[in-house]
């Protein structure tokens, strides 16, 4: 169980289907887990889909979690991300085949992204196509390598990093286009 | 390890602080979503369910003691052969002036009549001033002492006759005692100066002791219907025999009627006497003979007490208030005539409470402005209650009890409120509260303490009781940004009691 005995209260009371224990799991993570879907999905609804697909999953699958693995945060937002993909990968019409191994760096200017505020950054974001935001995320900010992004979403290290760059480069157009970069 | 360029850090962390959709209304979306994929299970309530446990229990008690009335005053109607030894006495410090008459079963009883301790000790010492009753067989032995002679078996009024004399008319069980032979035991007796105010004309169906307020019925076979009376061993203090030397039931089955009638008049003259008695009584608790037992059923009305509100919803959740009003049956053990134990059972007690939020949900509608609120809020609830009271009587006819009650949760009554913006009710329905995650909130068993005040006036009973719970039956957070639901079950209850079924006076 986790170490915090707090968590580990939780945890059991999840693990006893307790409404309560579960409010409060839930309410602890909320803010985390919801900027987490939040940076995969396009909208609102599309956010709070995926959180409460991925919390159901949580709370139906609390007992196998593990604390000499990860820390009950890591495990939620693992759990997360793979909603977010599985999500993505449902709503997913038309997937690309594209391959690059080496795809050119676009720069953008960090004084531009400071002066960026988190919910201008996010329209930026949701303006990418679904694949390459996701990319992206899994990239830039869960801190995964092309390799591990390729295995979770079932496309080549090679189209990865063509998303990234993808991704990088919209993201300067957009930016540009706002006169911020 | 990815390798990230300057500005995606920055992004990252900017990234972390998105701004987020509403946590409550999440989590109210997300309950609802658990509420269908991982629904609770019901609360195990321990004691909910196994109400009919207790009512079966009750039962067998009042069974055991209705058998155990039964058999004590079987006892008292057919002592033992060897026991049976009545006699009638004329007291040493006056005698001849008085007849008393007594029997060893009784002794215990007899401490309100002074002279039966002397003679008592006389008995024993085998003094010729007593005149010995004794069994059938003294009788069969032609003892010269024995002038009236009881058989063991012989009962009330046609009942029990002893096996073995059985009678060519069931309705007719005679006493073999020879009438001049009754005749000669009441001219003995009258030889023996007892007064004439006290043996009437008809010697042989009547004498009387008005000193110690006994009445004797002895009567032959011969002696006719409308001489019969009722002869009540109750009445006799110190549970004299000689009463039950003969009965007739009448041939004539209108004169038998008339009887019964005349019988049920000294049942009732019976317990108006129970009721005088209690001046009599001397003992802060009261005279033990005087136990008795009941049974009937009583109307009762719940009043809603301090922020309870009265919700005029039946159990099932309809304007019809019908089971509301399910009259409890009780037992009541009176063990004295200034105390008795009652106990009752409520089988769907309807208790107020306060209106608490049950539960509040958000939605958003399409076509309307604002955040839509569905609140649910507790109406009424209903439990399975067995009260225990034990009571007692500072002043005539008027009692004070105290006790517990368990009270089984069975069902409850909420309303769903829709509110939308400014606070505007759009729907109210009510609903019935029971097995489901709302009622999963409630305490499903609970223990209370009673108080309760009721004046007797014969066979009906008017009572006040007051019942408070130990517990809180609520105690529910719906959100961090509403007070938590927290109540304590309390009723006052007024009834009317009505002894459907009243024992004989034990004794």
């Amino acid at each position: 169980m986790s170490k915090d005995p707090v968590d580990t209260d939780i945890i059991m009371g999840c693990i006893n289907n307790d409404r309560r224990a579960q409010e409060l799991l839930y309410k602890k993570f909320y803010v985390a887990m919801a900027s987490v879907c939040t940076r995969y999905t396009q909208n609102e609804n599309d956010t709070l889909e995926v959180l409460h697909n991925g919390f159901l999953k949580v709370f139906k699958n609390i007992q196998s979690f593990d604390p000499q693995k990860a820390s009950l945060y890591t495990w939620i937002r693992t759990i997360m991300v793979n909603t977010s993909i599985d999500f993505i990968r449902q709503n997913q019409r038309h997937k690309q085949h594209i391959d690059l191994e080496q795809a050119a760096e676009p720069y953008v200017e960090s004084d531009a992204m400071h002066r960026l505020n988190a919910n201008e950054l996010l329209r930026h974001v949701r303006n990418l196509p679904a694949a390459t935001q996701t990319v992206f995320n899994l990239y830039v900010i869960e801190g995964y390598t092309h390799k591990e992004i390729g295995i979770k979403m079932g496309i080549s290290e090679g189209t990865s990093k063509w998303h990234l760059s993808e991704a990088r480069r919209l993201l300067q157009k957009s930016l540009k286009t706002l006169h911020v970069a | 390890m990815n390798r990230k360029i300057p500005y995606d850090k920055i992004l990252a962390d900017k990234m972390e602080h998105l701004p987020v959709p509403d946590m409550e209304a999440s989590w109210q979306k997300m309950r609802s979503i658990l509420d269908n994929e991982m629904p609770v299970a019901e609360k195990k309530r321990p004691a909910a369910g196994k109400w009919w446990l207790g009512a079966v229990a009750a039962l067998l008690i009042s069974g055991a003691l209705l058998w155990y009335t039964h058999t004590e005053k079987q006892a008292d109607i057919h002592p033992p052969a060897a026991l049976i030894e009545s006699t009638i006495r004329f007291p040493e410090t006056a005698p001849g002036k008085n007849i008393n008459k007594t029997d060893r079963t009784q002794d215990a009883d007899d401490s309100r009549s002074t002279p039966v301790s002397t003679a008592e000790k006389a008995v024993e010492a085998g003094s010729p001033g007593i005149i010995r009753k004794k069994t059938a067989e003294a009788h069969l032995n032609s003892d010269k002492n024995v002038y009236i002679t009881e058989a063991p078996g012989t009962g009330p009024v046609g009942k029990n006759l002893p096996a073995n004399k059985p009678a060519a008319d069931p309705r007719v069980y005679t006493e073999p005692i020879p009438e001049k032979k009754l005749h000669a035991a009441v001219s003995n007796l009258h030889s023996s100066e007892i007064s004439e105010n006290a043996i009437p004309n008809d010697k042989t169906s009547f004498f009387s002791r008005s000193e110690s307020a006994t009445v004797i019925h002895a009567t032959p076979a011969s002696v006719p219907v409308e001489n019969l009376l009722y002869t009540d061993s109750k009445n006799i203090s110190a549970g004299s025999y000689i009463g039950r030397l003969a009965y007739t039931l009448p041939e004539s089955e209108a004169v038998r009627k008339a009887a019964l009638r005349q019988l049920k008049r000294q049942q009732r003259k019976d317990e108006r006497d129970m009721a005088r008695s209690y001046s009599t009584s001397r003992s802060l608790w009261g005279e033990q003979p005087d136990r008795w037992f009941a049974a009937g059923v009583a109307p009762f009305q719940n009043v809603a007490v301090g922020n309870q509100k009265t919700y005029n919803y039946g159990a099932g959740a309809t304007r019809s208030m019908v089971t509301d009003y399910i009259p409890a049956p009780y037992l009541q053990l009176h063990v004295t005539n200034r105390v008795y134990v009652q106990s009752e059972f409520q089988f769907n007690a309807p208790q107020s409470t306060p209106a608490l939020l049950l539960d509040q949900r958000n939605a958003v509608a399409p076509m309307s402005p604002g955040i839509l609120y569905e609140n649910t809020y507790l109406r009424k609830l209903y439990y399975f209650n067995i009260p225990v009271s034990f009571y007692y009587s500072p002043v005539k006819n008027f009692y004070l009890g105290s006790g517990v009650q368990f009270s089984s949760l069975s069902s409850g009554l909420a309303t769903v409120e829709q509110m939308g913006a400014n606070n505007t009710q759009l729907a109210s329905e009510t609903i019935t509260l029971k097995d489901d995650a709302l009622s999963s909130n409630l305490r499903g068993s609970e223990w209370r303490y009673l108080l309760d005040a009721t004046y007797y006036i014969n066979r009906f009973s008017f009572g006040l009781r007051y019942s408070q719970a130990l517990n809180n039956y609520i105690d529910l957070k719906i959100n961090n940004s509403l007070p938590p639901s927290q109540a304590r079950n309390q009723a006052i209850q007024l009834s009317m009691r009505y002894n459907i079924i009243v024992s004989d006076k034990r004794r």
